[in-house]
């Protein structure tokens, strides 16, 4: 949560429940809940690393703390902007079932495939259910993302499929 | 590059096999028709001249009654350089199946004279109790060497045919025989009843009217005389009709050949877009592409044009012999060298041309163009289409015709060549109109001398008229069958053209009896297209052909309903042979039809 | 809900020079009213070839397919003919319109050749071309429509008579992802009508818009998956699209 509040203050300084909101509108249904003690964990750890200044507004009752981004907050927001996120999948749970699967004998890895199928299936037709985004580029372009990358895993599967699994001669029969 | 066009070249030619069949037969068809043209064109052309030429023909002929002023004195007259010497000449009459004829014996001596010699075609040179014929007379009676002439007093045989020139035989009677003179006296022993007969050569030809006045003042007027401008004026006259006859079926053999030529070749580069545009993606520049496509069909053609031509010469002598009979003209040689390489070279230019215009155009569109391009042109729904939909005809019939408005080009090309067909057996038509009007039916013979001798007309329907018929009843089979080569063709092309089509129209539901129905349709509407303007056409033809020819009253058109009657026909012609071949393309499988190229 | 397909054994070989191509190699098949199926595999495992047979445009080489319980697949070129008119509609991958005729003309055909009235086929015409976004260019020959023109014309012209199956073999193969939507949402809502539909394609997401997905492989059905089970697919879908910040 520290570089999106950090973002937001660039434009200039902002309250803490400014930043929750702004966040949130941005983001939407994207955005799980923001807990507003979280929140304000967060612009603490972040004023004690001098990356924003905090400021009590006098004459609020309510002792609202405005916040600005300082020469090092900028700083180091530039770097996390810069710096290119990782291609690398973190983790790929099914994979290495399915590799293990081969090996141990524990799980049909025909079977293992037929289910992963279903699921990615399952969700690239909820993905398909959605009610229009109202024409938000940003939650748009979520779904987009989020298909697309079944799609390929779907893809990857049948590659998995015929690399890993050996080919009965007569083939699979089907069910009923 | 020469050997990859040549691969790619006959790659190609293997791969459609059909249509390259389909080429080369084309080919030779129209190669086959022209040459018979052009050697009927030859023997049609000048007829009196050319056997006058060759036979050395007299200027200036004079004969003397029995009894007359010898004619020897003739031979010296200023001007005359050649002479046939003067001939005994006499009128009797022969038996033949039991009727009696007219005959004119000259006598001749061992040899051919230097003047009006006679060309033997068959046969040889009379001995003593035999015979020469002149050509025409000996056709008209069937007559042969070792036939036997049974006049009154002797039996003659006859020795060979020839050709002497002049008006033939029956248009000029009584026949000519050559014979020695001792065959004369057994004919008639009585010298008394013998005439005379020479022939002349004169230095100045064009003025062959002042040896013969001259003749004629010192002849008096027991004589005849005639010079061959007469001869060739009547003779030109009165084979006028032949000749024009001829004349016009070689004209339109000319264009009926070149309308195949001209249905196939172009058709072929029109339907070969798509090819073309897959050999440019692959990377053939637009010169290597026409290249390609030039040297694909001269191969072909090639092919076509030897068998052709090789057909053509087969055929000539049928058409020659007849054709030089009736106008009694000498035949031209069967095999004629530059004639052959004439047809070739006019056709081989002709599929170059046709070739490489549309493959020079096609090749320089855009790749993307051509791959993506429907055969359809750009017009939206025609008027046409609309008005055969508020005619209400049946689905498949507007769903054909459709078809033929739309591929406009192309059904333009077919309509035309088809009326060319049309208008030629329009034109074929006015002649055997003509023939019974123009022609003279057998007419009794001439009487001459003392006595008259009796003799049974000859007939009728052995007359002109009667000769002619085989003759244009010949013609008429080769025209119709370059027309049906052409018709075959072009159904087998845009059949072909048409299968994709065919195919999703099965895959939406019609069924192979109405797809059927569909195709021939769209050529019934073409067929109609091309009798409605052929008849007109073939009309102007004939009487353009007529025209050329100076007189019109002895030509008759074609009767009203034998034109009539000639669209219909064309219809269901086109009807016939269209059918067994949609019912083929409409038979193929829907997965098939689609994949086809 | 009656069975609409019943199809066991069926196989395909084409001959080639020398070689035998075994297109399909024995599939079973049942299809109930209402269904959409997909059937998925690379380019090659035999999914046109299933659908040329199923729609009597190809003849198996073994094996057996029955409409709606009437074995059809011994059936001859006229009968199926007249059962494509009424029964089964179908979409080509490629070269679906004839080029001889417009848009409208060919969106009118098969309901002329049911003998629909004119005007009535004009009608269901003007509908569909409206209900796919091609009524513009409904005076115009195929040759100047785009491939996605194209196609939404082809699938309006197998859809005028209301046909029982639907048989549509890549029906967004060349369509943008909206258009693409357009067509499935239009095939959904057929199945939801009443209608059965079959179709093949590459793109998992039309796949996914089935009931039952069908893998096949070199010619053999190796897999079925039933998607609609009624599961929820909402918090699939939620923490598909959490962002983690």
């Amino acid at each position: 949560m520290r570089y999106p509040f950090l973002a937001l203050l660039a434009a200039g300084p902002r309250h803490g429940y400014e930043l929750k909101h702004a966040l949130e509108q941005r983001f939407g249904a994207a955005l799980a809940p923001l807990n507003g003690g979280q929140v304000y964990s967060t612009l603490q750890r972040l004023e004690r690393d001098r990356l924003v200044e905090g400021e009590d507004v006098p004459g609020d009752a309510r002792q609202k703390r405005l916040y600005t981004l300082t020469e090092a907050g900028r700083e180091a927001l530039r770097e996390w902007v810069g710096a290119p996120a990782a291609a690398t999948r973190k983790r790929d749970e099914f994979f290495l079932k399915l590799v293990l699967a081969g090996l141990s004998g524990i799980a049909d890895p025909r079977e293992l495939v037929e289910r992963q199928r279903r699921e990615y299936l399952i969700a690239l037709r909820g993905l398909g259910e959605r009610r229009s985004t109202n024409g938000d580029p940003v939650a748009w372009l979520l779904a987009e993302g989020a298909a697309l990358h079944l799609e390929a895993d779907l893809r990857w599967l049948d590659l998995c499929e015929t690399g890993l699994i050996r080919e009965d001669a007569h083939g699979h029969g089907t069910d009923g | 590059m020469g050997r990859l066009t040549l691969k790619l070249a006959f790659s190609g030619m293997r791969q459609r096999r059909t249509q390259s069949i389909l080429t080369v037969i084309v080919v030779a068809v129209s190669s086959g028709a022209l040459t018979i043209a052009l050697a009927i064109g030859t023997i049609a052309g000048r007829p009196f001249d050319r056997t006058f030429d060759a036979t050395n023909g007299a200027h200036v002929v004079a004969t003397s009654l029995p009894g007359g002023v010898p004619l020897d004195a003739l031979d010296h007259l200023p001007g005359v350089i050649d002479s046939t010497g003067v001939r005994p000449v006499m009128f009797t009459g022969f038996t033949l199946e039991g009727r009696r004829y007219g005959l004119r014996l000259v006598g001749v001596g061992r040899e051919a004279a230097a003047v009006s010699r006679p060309l033997v075609i068959s046969g040889s040179w009379p001995r003593d109790g035999e015979v020469l014929l002149e050509r025409s007379f000996a056709d008209f009676h069937h007559l042969r060497p070792g036939s036997t002439l049974a006049t009154q007093r002797a039996l003659l045989v006859v020795s060979g045919i020839a050709v002497v020139g002049g008006e033939p035989y029956p248009r000029s009677q009584p026949g000519l025989g050559l014979a020695t003179r001792s065959t004369l006296t057994r004919v008639a022993p009585d010298a008394n009843e013998w005439g005379q007969i020479v022939g002349l050569r004169v230095a100045d030809p064009p003025a062959a009217g002042r040896v013969a006045e001259a003749a004629a003042r010192v002849l008096g007027s027991h004589a005849g005389i005639g010079t061959w401008i007469d001869d060739r004026a009547t003779a030109t006259e009165e084979l006028e009709t032949v000749t024009v006859i001829l004349s016009l079926f070689g004209g339109l053999l000319l264009l009926a050949a070149g309308a195949v030529l001209a249905t196939l070749v172009g058709g072929r580069v029109l339907a070969q877009t798509r090819e073309i545009g897959v050999l440019k993606a692959t990377g053939l520049t637009p010169g290597q592409v026409t290249r390609l496509l030039v040297t694909e069909q001269l191969a072909l053609a090639a092919v076509g044009v030897v068998a052709g031509i090789g057909a053509g010469y087969l055929c000539t002598p049928l058409f020659a012999t007849r054709s030089a009979s009736l106008l009694n003209a000498a035949e031209t040689p069967a095999f004629d060298a530059g004639r052959g390489l004439l047809v070739a070279t006019v056709v081989l230019a002709l599929v170059a041309t046709f070739t490489f215009v549309p493959a020079l155009r096609a090749a320089r569109r855009s790749t993307a163009e051509i791959l993506a391009a429907g055969r359809a042109t750009n017009r939206s729904r025609s008027r046409l289409g609309k008005l055969v939909d508020d005619l209400g005809a049946p689905v498949p019939v507007s769903v054909g015709a459709r078809g033929s408005f739309v591929h406009r080009g192309r059904t333009l090309l077919t309509a035309l060549s088809l009326a060319l067909t049309v208008a030629a057996g329009v034109a074929t038509l006015g002649m055997e109109a003509s023939l019974d009007v123009a022609t003279t039916p057998g007419v009794a013979p001439l009487v001459q001398g003392g006595e008259t001798p009796r003799f049974d007309p000859v007939d009728d329907d052995a007359g002109e008229a009667g000769r002619l018929r085989p003759i244009v009843y010949s013609f008429d089979a080769v025209l119709l069958f370059v027309g049906l080569v052409n018709l075959v063709a072009t159904l087998l092309l845009t059949t072909r053209e048409r299968v994709r089509d065919l195919g999703m129209l099965k895959a939406v539901g019609l069924t192979p009896r109405q797809v059927t129905g569909s195709l021939v349709s769209a050529q019934v509407v073409v067929a109609v297209i091309a009798g409605v303007v052929g008849v007109p056409l073939g009309l102007a033809i004939f009487r353009l052909g007529i025209g050329l020819a100076g007189s019109t009253d002895e030509f008759a058109y074609p009767s009203w309903w034998s034109l009539l009657l000639l669209v219909p026909g064309i219809v269901v012609l086109v009807a016939a042979l269209a059918t067994p071949l949609a019912r083929r393309a409409a038979s193929l499988p829907v997965a098939d039809a689609l994949r086809f190229e | 809900m009656d069975t609409v397909l019943t199809v066991r054994g069926l196989a395909k070989t084409y001959a080639g020079d020398g070689i035998d191509v075994l297109a399909l190699r024995g599939v079973d098949l049942d299809v109930t009213s209402g269904e959409l199926v997909a059937v998925m595999g690379p380019s090659g495992c035999g999914k046109s070839t299933l659908l040329h047979l199923l729609g009597g445009l190809d003849r198996p080489t073994a094996g057996s397919i029955a409409l709606g319980g009437a074995r059809v697949e011994a059936l001859g070129e006229a009968a199926w003919a007249v059962l494509r008119r009424r029964e089964i509609g179908f979409v080509f991958q490629f070269f679906n319109l004839i080029q001889t005729l417009t848009v409208a003309e060919n969106v009118e055909l098969p309901a002329l050749l049911v003998g629909t009235p004119r005007a009535e086929a004009r009608r269901r015409c003007g509908e569909l071309l409206d209900r796919l976004e091609v009524s513009a260019r409904a005076d115009a020959l195929p040759s100047r429509l785009s491939g996605g023109q194209q196609q939404r014309v082809a699938l309006a012209r197998a859809l005028v008579n209301r046909p029982r199956l639907l048989l549509a073999d890549e029906p967004t193969g060349n369509l943008d992802s909206t258009s693409a939507r357009e067509v499935v949402s239009i095939l959904r809502q057929l199945c939801t009508d009443g209608h059965t539909v079959v179709l093949a394609t590459h793109d998992p997401r039309v796949a996914a818009a089935a009931n039952r997905v069908i893998q096949l492989r070199d010619g053999l059905i190796v897999d079925e998956t039933r998607l609609d089970t009624g599961e929820s697919t909402a918090a699939v879908v939620s923490s598909l699209l959490r962002l983690e910040v």
